[in-house]
């Protein structure tokens, strides 16, 4: 009992003492990346990460990254690897930041300590803006990207007639499965959903510090992250 | 011969006159109780995360409602009447909720223990990251602090009355579950210095926390199946606190001996729930005729000792063949004396 006692008055001291940032980082990851060089772990996911040879050329989540970077005063140093090979590193602490497009129903969720997420985007069957919108799908021919998720989901939920193709950047004015973010651009609106995905990054786990730094980062950031997605995403 | 007691107004109590109002004020507590309890776990539940101490916290939480559902269950069926189907009445029907609620609070606390023993092997470190509230973003484990306060302070004050009722009552279900409310406060307490840990840096204070949290769960449980199972083996009834034997069965063995054609007396008592039901042996003096009414007599007598003692049979048998302390007691002598 008189041992439990002075923990928790070490504890409390530790806590109210001036200065002391709460929650710290186990492995002081916050403090080595702030005016240093933050690893960070790329795979290629468009419109997430895009990847030109090792080093990445664009993306939604490596301008958030470089954003992030120069907020904290670190100097990147980029490492490309398959998604395995990076949130194994990122686990044992080599890797400081994973960006690949994860999404929070990744299977890694339990190796890797994911942020909370800072988007949402969704899967929808989209129809031309000016039409009027149909009663249902049946026997309409919806156009979706070949091998893509959609195309299954497309299958599976509606009874539309789908027809692959291999890009949507054709598809203006024709009905299709796609990404919400790409409706403007092909000059649709929303008709149904098929998937709703909720997008993280993903860091070392318990580096506690690190994660709510990078957290507040990307939350403070919503309505910009919006644009950057539409941006980003452009077929 | 038998005799039972007969409870006034349709016995609709087990209970005395004089303890009704107890009943129904430990009825209305184990109400709150749960009430309150659902409010607590829904606030944790949001704010779990990935603490493992959280989550040991919650699952006793969790736990906590099977005591007073057994409770409130039992106090339902215990008093329907005896039939032909179940001929000793329904009485035991509290036993069986406690064996439930203590076999569950044991296999819960040696789940969590486990799975934090293994976390803590495997060092996995616990990520808490913030929450948005009102705008603002918060560490999560502030926000898990105030669900810990939340879910702890008031349970220690309902147990402390829930305490003083079941002394009053003499109920065992009651008292297993004032305890666990009353000992609440070391698992709050225990999961924020956990949390706070994990907030200084510390990974493994979480499921360190969670260990001693679920070692108190597996203490609880190992303490509470030993109890449930003793009643239903018919062992000798204890106080409802479980500190000591419950005296009645010496009591009743003394008043054997103030009567005069009574040579050698014995009781035997078992626990049903929650009154004592059990036999009556007795070994006639040399020559003594014994009628019904002297039978009966004696076993009214009886009964008005202790309204727990709910159902006795009296037995005139021409010796003594059950162990009971009176009997022991006389055998040693006998032993010495030889």
């Amino acid at each position: 009992m008189r041992c439990a006692r002075s923990t928790a008055a070490a504890l409390a001291a530790a806590v109210l003492l001036p200065g002391c940032q709460i929650p710290q980082d186990p492995k002081g990851t916050l403090d080595r990346v702030e005016n240093g060089v933050m690893r960070v772990g790329v795979v290629e996911a468009d419109p997430w990460v895009e990847l030109a040879g090792t080093e990445p050329s664009g993306g939604v989540e490596v301008e958030l990254a470089r954003a992030f970077a120069r907020k904290a005063g670190a100097r990147i140093e980029w490492i490309d690897g398959s998604e395995e090979e990076l949130v194994n590193a990122c686990k044992e602490g080599s890797v400081d930041l994973v960006i690949a497009g994860l999404t929070s129903k990744s299977r890694w969720k339990k190796d890797v300590a994911f942020t909370r997420p800072y988007v949402e985007t969704e899967a929808v069957v989209g129809v031309p803006s000016g039409a009027d919108l149909p009663d249902s799908l049946e026997g309409s021919r919806v156009l979706a990207e070949r091998g893509s998720e959609e195309e299954a989901l497309l299958e599976l939920k509606t009874d539309a007639v789908v027809v692959s193709v291999d890009s949507l950047s054709e598809a203006r004015g024709r009905t299709v499965a796609a990404h919400d973010y790409v409706l403007d651009d092909l000059a649709l609106r929303r008709f149904k959903r098929l998937k709703r995905e909720k997008h993280v990054m993903a860091v070392q786990p318990g580096e506690n510090a690190f994660l709510v730094e990078l957290e507040r980062f990307l939350l403070n950031r919503e309505a910009a992250i919006e644009v950057l997605v539409r941006r980003e995403g452009r077929p | 011969v038998t005799s039972e007691h007969e409870a006034g107004g349709g016995r609709e109590f087990e209970l005395p006159e004089d303890l009704h109002n107890q009943q129904r004020k430990a009825v209305r507590l184990e109400w709150i109780t749960i009430a309150y309890m659902l409010t607590a776990i829904a606030f944790l539940a949001v704010t779990l995360g990935q603490s493992q101490a959280m989550k040991a916290a919650w699952i006793e939480d969790l736990l906590s409602l099977l005591p007073p559902a057994a409770f409130l269950i039992a106090s339902r069926i215990r008093k329907r009447d005896a039939d032909a189907k179940f001929p000793w009445g329904l009485h035991r029907s509290v036993s069986i909720a406690y064996v439930f609620a203590a076999l569950a609070l044991l296999a819960m606390g040696l789940f969590v223990f486990l799975d934090s023993a293994f976390k803590l092997v495997k060092a996995e470190h616990p990520p808490i990251g913030v929450i948005q509230l009102f705008g603002e973003e918060i560490w999560l484990g502030w926000v898990m602090i105030a669900a810990l306060v939340y879910s702890g302070i008031p349970p220690v004050i309902l147990g402390r009355m829930k305490q003083k009722l079941a002394d009053d009552l003499h109920d065992k279900v009651l008292y297993a579950d004032a305890e666990m409310n009353r000992a609440d406060w070391m698992t709050v307490a225990a999961a924020i210095v956990g949390v706070l840990g994990i907030g200084i840096g510390l990974w493994w204070a979480d499921a360190v926390a969670a260990i001693v949290i679920s070692a108190d769960i597996v203490h609880d449980g190992v303490k509470n199946v030993r109890a449930a199972t003793h009643d239903l083996m018919d062992a000798r009834p204890r106080r409802h606190d479980s500190r000591e034997y419950h005296p009645i069965v010496e009591q009743m063995e003394r008043e054997l001996s103030k009567f005069d054609w009574i040579e050698q007396g014995a009781v035997r008592l078992r626990e049903e729930g929650h009154v004592f039901t059990g036999e009556v042996l007795v070994v006639p003096r040399d020559g003594e005729r014994l009628s019904v009414d002297q039978l009966e007599g004696l076993a009214e007598h009886l009964l008005e000792l202790e309204w727990k003692v709910y159902d006795i049979v009296v037995v005139p048998v021409k010796e003594i063949d059950i162990p009971s302390p009176g009997a022991d007691r006389r055998r040693a002598e006998a032993a010495r004396g030889e």
